[in-house]
């Protein structure tokens, strides 16, 4: 009975993480924080075993890392991935837009295989040379090892990072100004108690900082974007890349989203961009950055950082995505072996239908004539709609404050061509300072002391309740904006 | 978007960040807990009932030891009147606090939480937590290198990084099991104890892993020599 209720959590999991990711706009984390709501339906309304409910939301995050490169292809609505965009969006321009979802899916895919014995290696190894531990959930394992071997030096490491991300830009002063005020962003957001629920609460102050910074901005920039309509796609399934350059993109995108998912800070866009600085400076062969290469590597990435940063969860014991926290949240007791591995098979599973789905020639061109027949700019301003009428629901009037600074900051790094990623400052800097061992005299001295906010019931019924007026309203201002905004806005 | 649109997009987008985050940050500074509201006082005859998860509650007790760890956070182990032993979590993002020191009086309001079987409590703010009574120990929170334990007699200190050899346990005439090990840095040795209660398995594993520490401990003497009544062992 287990194991059939885990198989349809799998499949409700592909079936949401499908939707989300086609839909543009919708970070992933805020699908976590939809999640943690769910989730607490879930177990309250029907008593449902904790694991099924982890299994959902690994499955959703894996199919939503599959499926969020089809809205980027054909509807141009720039993500946070915004490394991926263009690669992508040239081989729609020619017409080989089908191709291009194709190397995704393959990145996608062997990322998820490459992370998979990655961990089966690491976990096997572990257990032939070490002796285990008793009542750790941090199962005694390399991984586990290397974490507490460089954690005293992760201020440094992270540092590092920030500072290699920032100086390889074009305009330094501007980077450096967008990372420093996502940290202060982040600063006064992580102290703030004015968001309600506690910050274990399904929504919180994250919540509209993450659609801001990540969602919101993009869309409203978008508006201003001129794009022509979608030309010709070539009914053209196979890819032009060699075996071996599939596999060595794959494993390359694979080593940075796992250093990335394990890391604390870092997401799937800075690992991207680093990647490419090293094999600059290391490698002088023009193909490391084709776009084809470029494509696989970048989807390996995010699978492979959505994988290990569920994967955190038993290998450290810590959380490392908006996934994994809310899977920790639900599960509260240790990870033990036992509990990871039906995540590890929904992850499978789950990724194995994203995989066939995208790859059918059918499936893949109704995704495609859906995602192309959709009006962008319509569709745009109804998804602003749609997010910020549920950040107001959820978190009310400084829900909907904090929205409206995210979606500023976040609006500048593109209009001044400094990378997105530089936003992730919201995460990085507050991360550094804890583990600077500073933060205590930092926070008193800027006036930036903490408070908790207090924890609120809310009722399911009246998160669905708002979730389905937002949605509505988002819709008809879909149907109102088609009426106006037409013409040329399909890329 | 570029050019002359782009640079007013830009400038407007920090003047609404600048304003904003300004909102936030007033918000944030000026924000009260409602005074009127009343939260449940947790003892060990109500625990059962009272005891929930991200739930609200207050804490009396005394300070039974302060721990600090590498990371910044400090721990006050309190002990209510009926015996009930808390964690009070004190993460860095609340700021510096009022120094507090063993054996001195707490009430703490805030969010409740569970870590291995121990119960935690993380205050809401460092206004949440209130010193009733001082008490007349002194304990200092700073480091102390193990050569310098003898200056520190009667008192809690923090000692570290050492390692730990000769783990034994042994039973007591009053049928007590203690942990007894020595700890040693550079070229000092002590002696030290971990009484029955207040070690675990774990801590026993933990002592034989080889690694280094941070001991919470009370410096005391016996038979003319130092030995360290320990509290806390904690992975460097």
């Amino acid at each position: 009975m287990e194991i059939i209720l885990i198989f349809i959590f799998i499949m409700l999991g592909f079936l949401t993480g499908a939707v989300t990711g086609l839909v543009p706009g919708i970070h992933v984390n805020t699908i976590a924080a939809l999640m943690v709501g769910v989730s607490a339906f879930l177990l309250n309304s029907f008593e449902i075993s904790p694991i099924a409910i982890a299994v959902y939301i690994a499955s959703t995050a894996i199919t939503h890392s599959f499926f969020d490169y089809v809205p980027s292809l054909f509807l141009g609505v720039p993500n946070d991935e915004v490394f991926a965009l263009l690669p992508g969006q040239k081989m729609v321009r020619e017409g080989r837009g089908l191709e291009a979802l194709q190397l995704s899916v393959l990145g996608s895919w062997n990322g998820l295989l490459y992370s998979l014995f990655t961990i089966a290696v690491i976990l096997s190894i572990s257990y032939l040379t070490l002796a285990p531990t008793q009542g750790s959930g941090s199962a005694n394992n390399l991984v586990a090892l290397l974490e507490s071997a460089i954690r005293p030096y992760l201020f440094w490491i992270l540092l590092v990072t920030s500072l290699v991300l920032i100086i390889t830009e074009r305009k330094k002063v501007w980077a450096l100004t967008i990372f420093i005020l996502s940290g202060l962003f982040g600063l006064v957001v992580f102290a703030s108690p004015l968001v309600p629920g506690g910050s274990s609460a399904a929504f919180s102050a994250l919540f509209p900082a993450l659609t801001g910074l990540f969602g919101v901005s993009g869309l409203l920039l978008s508006l201003t974007e001129k794009n022509s309509e979608l030309p010709f796609q070539e009914d053209k399934y196979s890819i032009g890349l060699k075996k071996s350059e599939v596999y060595m993109a794959t494993a390359r995108g694979t080593a940075a989203g796992m250093a990335v998912g394990l890391l604390p800070g870092l997401g799937g866009a800075n690992a991207a961009t680093l990647l490419f600085i090293i094999e600059e400076k290391l490698s002088k062969r023009r193909e490391v950055n084709n776009g084809e290469n470029y494509i696989v590597t970048t989807s390996a990435i995010n699978t492979s950082d959505t994988l290990f940063g569920i994967a955190a969860l038993y290998l450290i014991a810590k959380s490392r995505s908006g996934a994994s926290v809310a899977i920790d949240q639900l599960l509260e007791e240790e990870i033990t072996f036992w509990v990871f591995l039906p995540i590890v098979g929904a992850l499978v599973l789950a990724g194995f239908f994203a995989k066939e789905t995208l790859s059918n020639k059918k499936c893949g061109r109704l995704c495609t004539k859906i995602i192309s027949s959709l009006k962008y700019k319509p569709l745009s301003v109804s998804m602003i709609a749609f997010m910020s009428l549920l950040v107001f629901f959820t978190t009310g009037f400084w829900g909907l404050l904090i929205l409206i600074c995210a979606t500023a900051l976040g609006m500048i790094s593109p209009i001044i061509n400094v990378r997105r990623a530089q936003a992730m400052g919201f995460f990085l800097v507050p991360v550094m300072l804890y583990f600077s061992g500073q933060q205590r005299w930092v926070t008193t001295a800027l006036a930036l002391d903490s408070k908790s906010s207090l924890p609120v019931y809310v009722e399911v019924k009246q998160i669905a309740i708002y979730f389905l007026i937002s949605l509505a309203m988002g819709v008809f201002t879909y149907v109102v904006t088609s009426g106006f905004l037409t013409g040329k806005d399909r890329i | 978007m570029q050019g002359k649109a782009g640079n007013s997009v830009v400038i407007i987008c920090l003047i609404v960040f600048a304003m904003t985050v300004s909102a936030l940050w007033i918000g944030n500074r000026s924000f009260e807990y409602n005074e009127g509201e009343t939260y449940p006082v947790i003892s060990k005859f109500n625990l059962d009932e009272s005891f929930q998860v991200g739930s609200v509650a207050k804490v009396h007790g005394e300070v039974q030891g302060v721990y600090l760890r590498a990371n910044g956070m400090l721990i006050y182990n309190i002990k209510s009147t009926d015996g009930l032993k808390i964690s009070v979590m004190l993460w860095p993002g609340l700021g510096e606090l009022e120094k507090v020191n063993q054996g001195d009086e707490l009430e703490v309001t805030g969010t409740l939480g569970k870590y291995k079987e121990n119960l935690q409590i993380e205050p809401l703010s460092k206004e949440s937590i209130v010193i009733l009574k001082k008490g007349d120990q002194e304990s200092s929170t700073d480091v102390v290198k193990l050569g310098q334990v003898r200056d520190h007699l009667g008192k809690f200190i923090t000692i570290g990084p050492v390692k730990v050899q000769n783990v034994k346990t042994f039973t007591s005439n009053a049928g007590k099991t203690h942990l007894k090990f020595q700890v040693y840095q550079s070229n000092y040795v002590t002696d030290a104890l971990m009484w029955e209660g207040n070690w675990t398995k774990e801590d026993e594993q933990q002592a034989k892993s080889g690694k280094e520490f941070y001991i919470r401990a009370k410096v005391s003497e016996f038979n003319n020599r130092i030995s360290l009544e320990i509290e806390r062992l904690e992975v460097k």
